[in-house]
């Protein structure tokens, strides 16, 4: 009982570099910022009450949205406009914890307001969005860090990980339950989903060759490999030395998607959801490099406190 | 405070009822159509739905479509003319960051199980008409749509069918006209 008590102590709160959690961040803030953006010419369609749904849906039991309120052009315009101060805020770091809440309760609201505009990579953004919240995402290389520790902006202070732990546990569920929804169907077990998927006209982004969705060798290979790669993610990432091999294939599965089907933000947002995988070291080690580089260029006034700084607590590295 | 609940043995007991119940309940969320699912769903739903990790990974499961699916609307006007409207497109390199909400939309309204939608969307249509300084009289909505064939030697498509689906006849229509 000890040991598992230890075992579950030290898989949920190590102690980690908190630079996962500042790349996490910034690129997540990046998605969601585009993601407002691109919701800016149809804001009022969707969202307000003379567009294409007048009326605030009812919930089901725990469902909430701010836009119940009011969804008149002030509610929503105002709503939008603290989705993209939120965002803002959270790239930079400043004030990032509530920065993270604004974004989470924003991007709920419009979600819930008209649930039929969204596809599975919105939902995800909010899925990363709320253990965001959780998260020490302002810790390190962030406006808070500087006001609060300018001299040591350049240390990651460690912090525990189970925020981290919870979105890599809900990435691998996720991919686990992809495939188990996929191989009740018919076209999967086949070997010609990938076929049908990549000819739907109304959903294609960049053309696929006939050459390759007509051939039943390739579309075979693409459906199976599919399988492959997210069952792969989904159980093989868990092991160290297999994890970068897993998460390229699965990052290049998902810029398939994306060259090929119009799924807005989804092939994005998982590939955020993947860097709660990165070890904090090579994130580490990456912004000292890029810093380095920084302050050896002329972008050298973008780098904060370009001193060398000793770190002072363990981990952090000059 | 977050550090603080974290140091100490309550503090880390209660994140990790947290964090089994939110590992439980996404499980339940995903789990396939069962019966154990249903019970479960009565206690996890409503937290999940609170939480907003009601994610459905379900993309092209349990199989993709198997046909193209197109959403018009056929608008009449008070001069006798009519247009054909449709949900707004964008190009493949930046459009396909904004309209696939549309595309998302259409797919839903065009469905039988959606007519809740159907009233809505047409008098969208018909506000997009007004918008122009048009005087819509009455919206139909059409979906058009082909087959996709199975992969192999052959046709890969089968011919567009279409099907009017819904007529709604504009409130205070021809008014403007009439004056």
């Amino acid at each position: 009982m000890r040991k598992a008590l230890g075992t579950w102590e030290r898989f949920w709160f190590r102690e980690i570099e908190s630079s996962t959690y500042a790349l996490l961040r910034v690129a997540f803030a990046v998605v969601v910022l585009a993601w407002t953006i691109s919701l800016a010419p149809a804001l009022y369609s969707f969202f307000g009450d003379g567009g294409i749904l007048p009326s605030h849906p009812d919930g089901d039991a725990g469902s909430w949205g701010l836009l119940q309120l009011d969804s008149g052009p002030a509610a929503v315009t105002a709503l939008y406009l603290l989705l993209l101060v939120g965002a803002l805020c959270l790239l930079v770091g400043l004030k990032t914890r509530p920065a993270a809440v604004v974004v989470f309760v924003c991007l709920v609201s419009f979600a819930r307001r008209d649930p039929w505009v969204l596809n599975s990579g919105d939902l995800l953004v909010i899925v990363l969005a709320f253990y965001l919240m959780l998260a020490p995402s302002g810790a390190a290389l962030s406006v808070d860090r500087w006001l609060a520790a300018r001299p040591r902006f350049w240390e990651f202070p460690r912090r525990s990980l189970w925020p981290l732990r919870l979105i890599q546990v809900q990435v691998s569920l996720l991919y686990f339950f992809a495939v188990w929804a996929k191989v009740r169907g018919e076209t999967w077990n086949d070997g010609t989903a990938v076929s049908y998927a990549f000819r739907i006209e109304d959903l294609e982004r960049f053309p696929v060759p006939a050459f390759v969705t007509d051939s039943l060798l390739l579309v075979n290979l693409m459906t199976y490999g599919t399988l492959a790669v997210e069952l792969a993610v989904a159980i093989l990432v868990w092991n160290g030395r297999l994890r970068p091999w897993v998460l390229l294939l699965g990052a290049l599965l998902h810029l398939g998607i994306d060259y090929a089907v119009r799924v807005g933000f989804f092939s994005y947002a998982a590939l955020v959801a993947y860097i709660a995988f990165l070890p904090p070291e090579t994130v580490s080690a990456w912004v000292y490099r890029l810093r380095d580089r920084m302050a050896r260029s002329r972008l050298a006034w973008l780098v904060p406190s370009v001193e060398p700084v000793e770190p002072v607590e363990p981990g952090g590295r000059p | 405070m977050q550090q603080r609940l974290e140091s100490s043995r309550a503090g880390r007991a209660a994140i990790s009822v947290f964090i089994v119940v939110t590992i439980v309940s996404v499980a339940v969320w995903n789990l396939p159509p069962s019966a154990i699912k249903e019970d479960a769903l009565a206690v996890t739903a409503p937290y999940i739905r609170a939480t907003g990790l009601n994610q459905n990974w379900g993309v092209f499961s349990p199989n993709p479509r198997r046909h193209s699916l197109f959403l018009s609307a056929r608008v009449r006007y008070a001069d006798g003319s009519e247009e054909v409207l449709s949900p707004p497109r964008g190009g493949a390199l930046v459009g396909g960051y904004w309209d696939y909400r549309w595309r998302k939309w259409a797919e839903w309204a065009s469905m039988d199980e959606n007519s809740e939608l159907w009233r809505p969307t047409a008098d969208w249509f018909a506000s997009r008409a007004r918008a122009q300084g048009r005087d819509p009289v009455s919206v139909t909505l059409v979906r058009r749509w082909r087959d996709l064939l199975p992969p192999g030697p052959g046709p890969s498509r089968g011919e567009w069918q279409e099907y009017v689906f819904y007529t709604y006849q504009v409130p205070g229509a021809g008014e403007a006209a009439a004056r």
